[in-house]
């Protein structure tokens, strides 16, 4: 029988044998080999889900190959309908059953093998260490740009909770005009959208930069990131904040420790640091700190919503079906295919829009925009530039 | 073969007071540099002008990348080059395979020494590689580090193997000391029956170095190509204008080294002028082919259908803030490539013209890979940001012209090492020299 040409019936002895002298090839595990396949044409006929395939197979795949890398794998880095497998960056339970079938075939072709024989330190110590996660959670906001005042308390408390230096703005406030005859002033809150399709984590060459499993949330392993600043280049929102020199903020008083990965509060000098959903209040002992945010917290109109996006109950996700005020809805550049897990009630900033002046709080807060030792920051440049 | 051509080891026999002067300038050089990396090292990136696009409104890579950029392309231009005369065995242009040889080599370490200059936690660059057996699925600075190491590897492996083959023909008792002890080692256990394996070897090298050259040497241009978020970068022609530079820069450094080595050395016998002309036809073809693509690159985003960030970016390089550089880097590539079609023979006789149109290309090409790496980073798009400024410090300037004088430093070493090319003298064949 010729093996480019399987029978349709998966429970035939004919499939078996195809499938048998297929795998055999390999020189893989053969019962294993031939069981994933005819479980990933079960998964692409509907008649089971992709959590049950991946838990039927997950403790075998481990012993065979070392590691489970498959994208349903229970690991920070999950593919989401990439066409390469095992590209990081998607969003929980958001796979498309074309990949996860790519996948499996790249399996069963025994790339798997080749990329076992490395894993980062930190993937295997996630996978060992998440027994009982919840992959279906993922955090995020909504942000009702509508009733922003630009006090800018939120980018202040950020860079208070996180020891920031005054030039990190990991949380920050744009203020901008549209080209509309109109002299409204709007402002955008810009924390790190969190993407579940990071571009950043894709272009990370180290691995440091990856989206935490039990939550979603994007984070950055200091000990792992080499400053290259490919993240910063790839991220379409500009949210990415080098830490060029020593960082002279205040101190970062939680537990850096984000599952054994130091990956909380500000970068260290020469690293990349950005908004981390405050990770360390979310990993916190106190239940009270769980699921809050510092620029949450101080927010005086209640404009920044933190929580659980899949669940109905949770903050944002009452907020965009409650509270909207009728305003439009709308996540951050959604034609980059990042996936944002931040979405915004309000207008949405055009492309032509332009920045306009305002306290970037200097008078108020100790933050600034310009680098330390690079000259002052004027707005405008977009006008004179014409 | 029966045309002699010793003086390819006048380089080797000679050490003038003048090389030993500039040795020490390049030397002076290199120290400062030094001087300003120790610098870099103590107070972080913060001593560079560098800072993040988008609020703090700089740009988070500048002339450090740039340059690399440049040096891989030269690494790659070489490297084709090198491929291009062994694998037609163009015994002729044997002296300008060796050149590239080294060149290909110096330039990828120059290359991959800017990536570590420019990184913010040097001490962690082996981090890339412990990862890359993950990494190296998805990352385009994964793939660049493993094309960087194959074009190491093979040039190397081409270097060593074409000196076998030229220190197998020379009688090593002629040589200085230091050269010919590199003979010795490099000839262990040469017998005379591997010579038509050896050759074998370099050719069918020479094929996979063309190779190379042509599909992982575009993978620099990638780096920025598939980049979606920034305007001006992303899109399919990346690689190829990435390459079209290359060639031209790799072919720029090979004419000037030829026409140095020519001029100082009386080297007329060795590098005759049909080579120039070679050299020189090749530098027209390359130039063309190279602003064809720039402008095929570029002319697309000025039209009025085209995005407006694409716009941005095209409209600040031909006519708005960049327009001076652009420019200028245009015409330094149009104006010697015109000058090449019409005068050709005339300037070509001693090699020093085509020297001097040679440096004024490579420097087109630098400007324009400076360009290419800053400005979409300067007019960023999508948010309502500011453009961005970036006039690049003192340190910046002394480790980048540093490393480009250093490179020169490694050349001009190399040239008291290693033979330029093999001896097609009769009078030193591989009988005497053996017996």
């Amino acid at each position: 029988m010729s093996a480019s040409d399987p029978p349709d019936d998966i429970d035939s002895e004919a499939w078996e044998a195809w499938a048998t002298e297929v795998v055999d090839g390999t020189g893989f595990d053969v019962e294993l080999g031939v069981g994933l396949a005819r479980d990933a044409q079960r998964v692409a006929r509907g008649e089971m889900t992709e959590a049950e395939y991946q838990d039927k197979y997950h403790e075998a795949v481990l012993d065979e190959f070392g590691v489970d890398d498959r994208p349903t794998a229970p690991e920070p880095q999950k593919a989401d309908g990439s066409p390469l497998p095992g590209v990081p960056g998607t969003g929980n339970g958001k796979r498309s059953r074309r990949s996860m079938l790519k996948t499996a075939g790249a399996i069963g072709l025994g790339t798997l093998g080749l990329s076992a024989a490395q894993q980062s330190t930190r993937t295997v110590a996630a996978q060992s260490g998440d027994g009982d996660s919840e992959p279906d959670v993922q955090m995020g906001m909504a942000i009702n740009t509508d009733r922003c005042i630009a006090c800018l308390q939120c980018m202040d408390a950020c860079n208070e909770e996180n020891g920031n230096p005054a030039e990190s703005l990991w949380m920050a406030v744009l203020r901008y005009q549209e080209d509309d005859y109109t002299d409204n002033e709007e402002f955008l809150t810009r924390p790190c959208q969190h993407c579940s399709d990071a571009p950043c984590e894709t272009a990370c060459p180290t691995n440091a930069r990856y989206t935490r499993e039990e939550d979603g949330i994007v984070l950055t392993d200091y000990d792992q990131c080499t400053g290259c600043r490919y993240c910063e280049v790839s991220c379409p929102y500009g949210v990415n904040y080098m830490e060029w020199a020593e960082p002279g903020g205040g101190d970062f008083e939680a537990d850096r420790d984000v599952d054994g990965v130091t990956a909380a509060g500000s970068a260290p000098q020469g690293t990349m640091g950005k908004c981390t959903f405050c990770a360390h209040r979310q990993v916190s002992d106190d239940e009270s700190l769980q699921g809050t945010t510092a620029c949450e917290d101080v927010c005086p109109v209640d404009a920044i919503h933190f929580g659980d996006m899949n669940d109905e109950e949770s903050a944002p996700r009452q907020h965009l079906a409650n509270d909207t005020g009728g305003q439009p809805t709308y996540r951050l550049l959604e034609d980059k295919g990042t996936d944002p897990n931040i979405v915004y009630v309000g207008n949405e900033p055009s492309r032509t829009a332009t920045q306009t002046d305002g306290p970037t709080g200097e008078n108020e807060f100790d933050l600034v925009r310009e680098r330390h030792g690079r000259r002052e920051i004027e707005i405008g440049s977009h006008e004179d530039d014409d | 073969m029966s045309t002699t051509n010793n003086t390819i080891l006048t380089p080797l026999k000679t050490l003038s007071v003048k090389f030993l002067a500039l040795v020490v300038v390049l030397g002076i050089a290199a120290l400062v540099m030094l001087e300003a990396i120790v610098h870099q090292l103590q107070h972080g990136l913060a001593v560079t002008d560098l800072a993040s696009w988008g609020t703090q409104e700089g740009v988070t890579w500048g002339i450090y990348i740039g340059t690399f950029e440049w040096f891989a392309g030269m690494a790659v231009g070489a490297l084709a080059a090198v491929g291009y005369i062994r694998y037609n065995e163009l015994t002729r242009y044997d002296i300008i395979a060796r050149i590239g040889e080294l060149w290909a080599l110096i330039a990828g370490l120059s290359a991959a020494y800017l990536i570590v200059i420019d990184l913010g936690r040097p001490d962690r660059v082996l981090n890339i590689l412990t990862a890359w057996f993950v990494t190296v699925q998805y990352s385009p600075l994964a793939w660049d580090v493993t094309f960087v190491t194959a074009l190491l590897v093979m040039t190397s492996t081409m270097l060593i193997l074409s000196l076998r083959r030229d220190f197998s023909e020379m009688n090593l008792n002629k040589l200085p000391v230091y050269t010919a002890l590199i003979g010795e080692l490099l000839t262990l256990g040469f017998r005379p029956e591997e010579r038509e394996k050896l050759d074998s070897m370099l050719r069918w090298l020479g094929l996979a170095l063309l190779i190379l050259a042509f599909t992982g040497g575009m993978v620099p241009g990638w780096l920025l190509g598939v980049v979606g978020a920034q305007a001006g970068w992303y899109g399919g022609i990346a690689g190829i204008a990435f390459l079209s530079a290359g060639l031209l820069s790799g072919v720029a450094v090979l004419a000037i080294t030829a026409g140095v080595l020519r001029y100082l050395y009386g080297m007329e016998e060795a590098l005759p002028e049909e080579v120039f002309v070679g050299l020189g036809k090749a530098l027209t073809l390359f130039g063309f082919v190279y602003l064809v693509v720039q402008f095929n690159n570029l002319l697309p985003s000025i039209f009025p259908m085209a995005p407006l960030a694409e716009s941005q970016v095209g409209e600040a390089m031909l006519y708005g803030h960049f327009a001076t550089d652009f420019w200028l880097a245009m015409a330094a590539v149009a104006i010697p490539m015109l000058i090449l079609v019409l005068f050709r023979e005339r300037m070509l006789a001693g090699g020093v013209g085509l020297a001097v149109v040679s440096v004024v290309m490579l420097w087109g090409v630098w400007v324009k890979s400076q360009l290419t790496v800053i400005e979409p980073l300067m007019y960023s798009s999508g948010l309502p940001y500011e453009v961005g400024t970036y006039v690049p410090t003192l340190v910046e300037w002394v480790i980048t012209i540093g490393a480009i004088l250093v490179a020169i430093l490694l050349f001009s070493i190399a040239t008291k090492l290693v033979p330029m090319g093999r001896l097609l003298d009769d009078t030193a064949s591989t009988e005497e020299v053996r017996n």
